[in-house]
């Protein structure tokens, strides 16, 4: 019977993963139940649009700042080995569109915001303030997590749209200073070669990654065990998963929009 | 009248409540005393709902708990949390306030 123990140890660890995975897909259909039905709290939604979308704005900026610039030196350098240098303003615009920008931009929201949503939300459910919104006939679905699943949703695809035109101007800023690019061919080429679904898939993938930084802030917030260590726990649980489903996602998403 | 039959509750390996029976006639007060973490809390919150006990029936007025109009079940309640449970993240106004301007 000793032989099978580790065979009991991996039965119970998938049982465990799989029972996390129900409980949320189950916490995820509620809090879109949720973002559906009234009552709307318009304030707590503002709220968090504030802190998600408009606070997030610098970081994300930086992010795919310096990514269109390291890109467009990267490219550059790879071109140059089969004299295909001239690629640098393409190559730099769909890979920051389709890619980089809404990977990027969700991963720098995740670490931003879902620490900040699970440590919020955690604190209240061990300082018993959860319990006391179910007394005052507030359902914290509705109230806490709800608002902030809707704002996450669709800030995060405005801040990839913002980010990937930060990305492909620190790229032309590398193009034109570095590599000696002519400035308006580089835009040139740029906007000519970028098809509209380059764009919208990149939107997509910014609304689908923001609904799911939320989501984990929320859910790891609201199972938050007890003390200053529980919810130190729930805060990096909430990142680090919100960073891995990103990734997930971003292959899921590239395979159902490009694979033909 | 609060009425709780047969009321367990269990954490994990950790029996709290062990087949409570209590009932508490209106117009009367009632104190439960124990040591910490003999389920005092736990008690209080399956009167008012906020934790489903795993077995036993609790009612007020002869109506489950969680059953029916819950806006209007826990209106006729207060409840004093024991680290007093304020939202910190609103101003003092907004806490005493805080059905009011739900209601709106």
């Amino acid at each position: 019977m000793r032989a099978l123990a580790p065979l009991g140890a991996l039965g119970r660890a998938v049982l465990r993963l799989l029972g996390e995975v129900g409980r949320v897909a189950l916490f995820a259909l509620a809090a879109v139940s949720h973002v559906l039905r009234p009552p709307f709290y318009a304030r707590e939604f503002a709220q968090a649009l504030v802190q998600i979308g408009w606070l997030s704005l610098p970081v994300v900026g930086l992010t795919a700042l310096f990514t269109g610039g390291a890109l467009a030196l990267q490219i550059y350098a790879g071109g140059a080995r089969f004299n295909a240098e001239a690629v640098v303003p393409q190559i730099v615009a769909i890979g920051i569109v389709r890619e980089l920008g809404p990977v990027l931009g969700g991963l720098m929201v995740a670490a931003r915001v879902a620490s900040s949503i699970a440590a919020e939300i955690g604190t209240m459910k061990v300082t018993e303030q959860i319990d006391a919104l179910v007394t005052l006939s507030t359902d914290p679905m509705k109230y806490l997590a709800a608002p902030r699943v809707l704002a996450a949703t669709l800030a995060v695809p405005v801040l990839v749209a913002v980010g990937d035109s930060v990305g492909v101007m620190g790229g032309w800023l590398v193009g034109v200073a570095r590599l000696d690019f002519n400035g308006a061919a580089y835009l040139e080429n740029t906007v000519n070669f970028l098809e509209t679904w380059d764009v919208a898939s990149g939107l997509v993938k910014g609304a689908a990654f923001g609904f799911i930084v939320a989501l984990m802030g929320c859910y790891h917030g609201m199972h938050s065990s007890r003390g200053a260590q529980g919810v130190g726990r729930a805060t990096k649980q909430a990142v680090v998963s919100a960073s891995v489903l990103i990734f997930a996602a971003n292959y899921i998403l590239t395979e159902v929009f490009f694979a033909a | 009248m609060i009425e709780l039959r047969g009321v367990t509750k269990a954490f994990g390996e950790t029996r709290v409540l062990r087949g409570v029976d209590l009932s508490v006639p209106r117009g009367t007060s009632m104190v439960v005393i124990g040591a910490s973490g003999t389920g005092k809390s736990v008690l209080l919150k399956c009167v008012l709902g906020l934790v489903a006990p795993d077995a036993g029936t609790i009612t007020v007025d002869g109506r489950d708990v969680r059953a029916g109009d819950r806006d209007a079940f826990l209106a006729r309640f207060g409840m004093l949390f024991q680290g007093a449970a304020l939202f910190d993240s609103l101003p003092v106004w907004q806490n005493v306030a805080f059905r009011l301007l739900r209601a709106r």
